[in-house]
C-alpha cells in the first residue's frame, strides 16, 4: 500500500468563509505540531490491512515528523514490526521507487515530479484552482485571475476588494519559478480612481501566461500576525482515501509591519521581500542553495593569519583549518561526518591548526532574505550563514564533540570551540530576516582537512562537496573554435557549450566559477566500480581522463559511469539516473553521436588534481570533443 | 555586517501559536478536501 504525507493550507477571511491555499509535498511540521498530531485512523487502516512495516521515503528537514510517528507506531501500534527509511536529497524531485508488498506501507514524504498530484496540484496553484473552478467550487479558492495563450483560456473570479493601507491587495505567482521565490504580494495604487477600475487595471498591467494573480485577504482578525489553518494529511490507496493527522489554526512567524512602503500614485506596488513571512504563514523557507551558504562577510582566516571576507576568498589560496585528530579525513563524505564523535569536551590529543587548501567556491543570493545566526557570549559577535552549515560543537547533554547543523544548535545544550580549542557559549540562535534582497552566501569546500576557521574568534566549522572533474590537459572548446587545456580556463572564459532544450550548439557561454579537487574525492566512487585503488577513466582510446562520477551526454540522456544521486543534472534536469555503459552513444561537438566500445581504467595518486567549471546557462561544455555537464 | 530588519529566535519559531479550531471549520475543510478528491478521480482516475 502507498501513501502521500501532503499538507493543506487554508485562510478564514474577514467574512469568516474558509479557502483551500495550497496543496505541498514536501512538507514539514515543527515539534510543536507534532506534539499534536494524532495518528488513531492512520493506525486503523495499517492494522485494518495487516500491515507489519511502514517504509518512509523523506528529506533531511522531515526528520522531527518521521521520528514522531516512528515512536507513535512503536508505542501506538506494536504489530509495526519494521520501520524503514529512505531519505532523499533536500533538492530531489524523483524520489526512490520503493517495491511495495502486502504487508508493506509506504510513505512518500518527498516530493515526486512523476506523481501527478504533487506536479499538478502541488507544484502550483493554477490546476488546483482550475479544477475547482471548472466542479463549481470557485468560493472554495481565493479570486484568482488566471489566462493562457497557448489554451485560450481566461479565468477570473477576483473579488472587488481593497485591503487597509499597510496591507497587501494580491498576491502574484509566477509559475515558471517553483521554488516559492515566485510569490510576490502588491498594493494596488492610483488611489485617485474607482476600486474596480484600479484592479481592473492592476490585473491587465500584470497578467501574462506564467503569472496566476489572487486576492490576499487580511486573516488577522484585527490581531498583530496573519493567520492560516494548517491540515497534513495522508492520502492513500487507489480510492485516495485522506487521513487527517493534524488541523490548527497558525499564527505568522512574523507579526505583520504598522506600516509599508508603496506609492498610492503608482498603479502597481512590489512589497518588499523582508514582507513575506509578515503576511505569508509558512515556516521559514530557505533556498536549499544557502542552506550551507556562510554570509559573504564573514571572515575567513588565511594560513597566515590575518582575515578576509569570505566573498573574496580565492580557489588555490590556503586557509586555517583543523585538523581534528580521529575524525573522518579519506571516506570524505557527508555521512562519514554526521556519524563522527569524541566523548567528552576537551579536543581529540592530536588536533591541531593547520592550512587547507579553497579547493571549491559557489555564491548563490539569498533568495527568501533568511539566513539563521549565532550570537556567541564571549563579545566575539557573531555567525550569519544557512541553517545546515555544520559547526564543531560539544554536547553538554551527552559529552559528546561532534558536527551538528546550525539549525540543531541550542544555547543551553550546546558550545563551540575557538581556535585555541576553548569551548564558547551560544548566546541565541536566531532567524534572521535581513534588510536588502541584494545579499549572498558562499559555499566553500577545503582539501585536504574539510575545516576551516570562520569568524575572526575561530569558531570551526567543516564543509564538503562532490565535484565532477577532469584531469589537467584536458581540451575544452572554446566559442572561437580553439581548444584550451581546463587547467588554464578562468572565470570570465567564454567555451562553446550545448543547449539540452533546444539540442543546439551555442558559441558563446560564459565560464561562472573554476574548480578544483583531488582524486582521492573519487576513491568510493572508483571502489563501486570495483576497484581497490584511486584512478582516471577514458573511453574510446581517447586522451580524455576523468572521474567516474562525470556526466556525459548521450542519446539516452545525461550518463555517467558511477552517477552522483543527489546532483545534477540528476536532481532537476533530469530524472533518470542512467550509468554510463559500453554500447551508450556519447554525443560530440560536430552533432553526431560514437558508440561507446571502450572503457579503461587508468591508476592515478590520490594526490592527482583534477579540473571543473560552471558555464552560465546551458551547464555544459564540449571536454576532448564529447558534450558533458559542467556540475 | 547584514543589515537585519527582523529576527526571532528558532525555538520561538518552532513554537508559535496554534490554535484549535472549530468543529464547524474542520467540517468546512474536510469538505473541501473531499471535493477535491472527488475532482481529482474523476479528472485523473475515472
Amino acid at each position: 500500500m502507498k501513501g502521500t504525507l501532503y499538507s493543506a493550507d487554508f485562510i478564514k477571511t474577514s467574512d469568516g468563509d474558509i479557502k483551500l491555499l495550497e496543496l505541498n509535498t514536501d512538507t514539514a511540521f515543527v515539534d510543536s505540531a507534532l506534539n499534536n498530531f494524532n495518528y488513531s485512523e492512520f493506525i486503523e487502516i495499517l492494522s485494518g490491512s495487516l500491515i507489519t512495516e511502514v517504509h518512509v521515503i523523506y528529506k533531511d528537514y522531515q526528520e522531527s515528523f518521521i521520528n514522531h510517528l516512528s515512536e507513535s507506531l512503536n508505542v501506538s501500534a506494536s504489530f509495526i514490526t519494521t520501520f524503514n527509511k529512505t531519505e532523499e536529497h533536500t533538492a530531489t524531485i524523483y524520489p526512490t521507487d520503493v517495491t511495495d508488498s502486502d504487508e508493506k506501507f509506504i510513505l512518500r514524504c518527498a516530493y515526486n515530479e512523476s506523481a501527478i498530484f504533487d506536479s499538478e496540484y502541488c507544484k502550483t496553484n493554477t490546476n488546483l484552482y482550475q479544477l475547482f473552478y471548472e466542479n463549481t467550487g470557485s468560493t472554495d479558492v481565493p479570486g484568482f485571475y488566471y489566462s493562457s495563450s497557448e489554451d485560450d483560456v481566461v479565468i477570473n473570479t477576483i473579488e472587488d476588494n481593497i485591503n487597509s493601507t499597510s496591507v497587501p491587495d494580491f498576491a502574484i505567482k509566477n509559475n515558471e519559478v517553483t521554488d516559492g521565490s515566485n510569490l510576490n504580494f502588491f498594493k494596488v495604487g492610483r488611489t485617485d480612481l474607482p476600486d474596480s477600475t484600479r484592479i481592473s487595471n492592476f490585473i491587465v498591467g500584470n497578467k501574462s501566461d506564467n503569472t496566476m494573480i489572487t486576492n490576499y485577504y487580511d486573516t488577522s482578525g484585527g490581531s498583530n500576525t496573519m493567520k492560516s489553518i494548517r491540515v497534513a494529511n495522508i492520502l492513500h490507496g487507489t480510492d485516495l482515501h485522506n487521513i487527517t493527522l493534524y488541523e490548527y489554526q497558525v499564527d505568522s512567524l512574523l507579526e505583520k509591519p504598522s506600516e509599508i512602503t508603496w506609492d498610492t500614485a503608482s498603479l502597481t506596488n512590489a512589497i518588499d521581500k523582508k514582507h513575506y513571512f509578515e503576511f505569508a504563514t509558512n515556516y521559514f523557507k530557505i533556498d536549499w542553495r544557502n542552506l550551507e551558504g556562510i554570509y559573504q562577510n564573514e571572515l575567513l582566516t588565511e594560513a597566515s593569519g590575518s582575515s578576509l571576507f569570505v566573498k573574496d576568498a580565492v580557489i588555490g589560496n590556503n586557509y586555517q583549518s583543523l585538523k581534528v585528530a580521529g575524525a573522518p579525513d579519506e571516506s570524505d563524505t557527508i555521512e562519514s561526518w554526521k556519524e563522527w564523535f569524541a566523548t567528552g569536551s576537551n579536543l581529540p590529543e592530536g588536533t591541531e591548526v593547520t592550512s587547507s587548501q579553497l579547493i571549491y567556491k559557489e555564491s548563490s543570493s539569498v533568495t527568501f532574505n533568511v539566513l539563521t545566526e549565532l550570537n556567541f557570549n564571549d563579545n566575539t559577535g557573531s555567525l550569519l550563514a544557512g541553517p545546515a552549515l555544520p559547526l564543531l560543537v560539544y554536547n553538554t547533554e551527552e559529552d559528546k564533540i561532534s558536527y551538528e547543523e546550525i539549525r540543531k544548535l541550542k544555547p543551553t545544550t550546546h558550545q563551540l570551540f575557538n581556535s585555541t580549542g576553548s569551548l564558547v557559549d551560544i548566546d541565541r540562535n536566531d532567524y534572521v530576516i535581513l534588510e536588502s534582497t541584494d545579499e549572498w552566501t558562499y559555499k566553500l569546500d577545503f582539501e585536504s582537512d574539510d575545516t576551516f576557521l570562520i569568524n575572526e574568534a575561530g569558531v570551526k566549522i567543516v564543509s564538503h562537496n562532490l565535484y565532477y572533474c577532469f584531469a589537467e590537459n584536458t581540451k575544452i572548446m572554446m566559442s572561437d573554435g580553439s581548444t584550451k587545456n581546463i587547467q588554464d580556463i578562468k572565470v570570465g572564459d567564454l567555451v562553446s557549450s550545448y543547449d539540452t532544450i533546444t539540442n543546439e550548439f551555442i558559441e558563446e557561454a560564459e565560464v561562472t566559477e573554476v574548480s578544483t579537487s583531488t582524486l582521492g574525492d573519487y576513491e568510493s566512487a572508483c571502489k563501486d566500480l570495483g576497484y581497490d585503488e584511486c584512478g582516471l577513466f577514458s573511453i574510446n582510446r581517447s586522451d580524455i581522463k576523468f572521474a567516474p562520477t562525470h556526466p556525459f551526454m548521450t542519446k539516452r540522456g545525461w550518463a555517467a559511469l558511477t552517477p552522483a544521486k543527489g546532483q545534477e543534472p540528476f536532481l532537476t534536469e533530469q530524472s533518470d539516473v542512467l550509468i554510463l555503459e559500453r554500447g551508450d552513444e556519447i554525443l560530440q561537438d560536430d552533432g553526431t553521436y560514437v558508440v561507446l566500445d571502450e572503457i579503461v581504467f587508468i591508476p592515478a595518486d590520490k594526490d592527482t588534481k583534477l579540473y571543473n567549471f560552471s558555464v552560465e546557462g546551458t551547464k555544459t561544455y564540449i571536454a576532448n570533443g564529447f558534450i558533458v555537464h559542467n556540475k | 555586517m547584514a543589515e537585519i530588519y527582523k529576527r526571532i529566535s528558532n525555538v520561538d519559531a518552532d513554537n508559535r501559536t496554534q490554535t484549535a479550531i472549530s468543529n464547524d471549520d474542520k467540517a468546512t475543510i474536510q469538505n473541501i478536501l473531499g471535493s477535491f478528491i472527488q475532482y481529482f478521480k474523476a479528472k485523473h482516475l475515472s
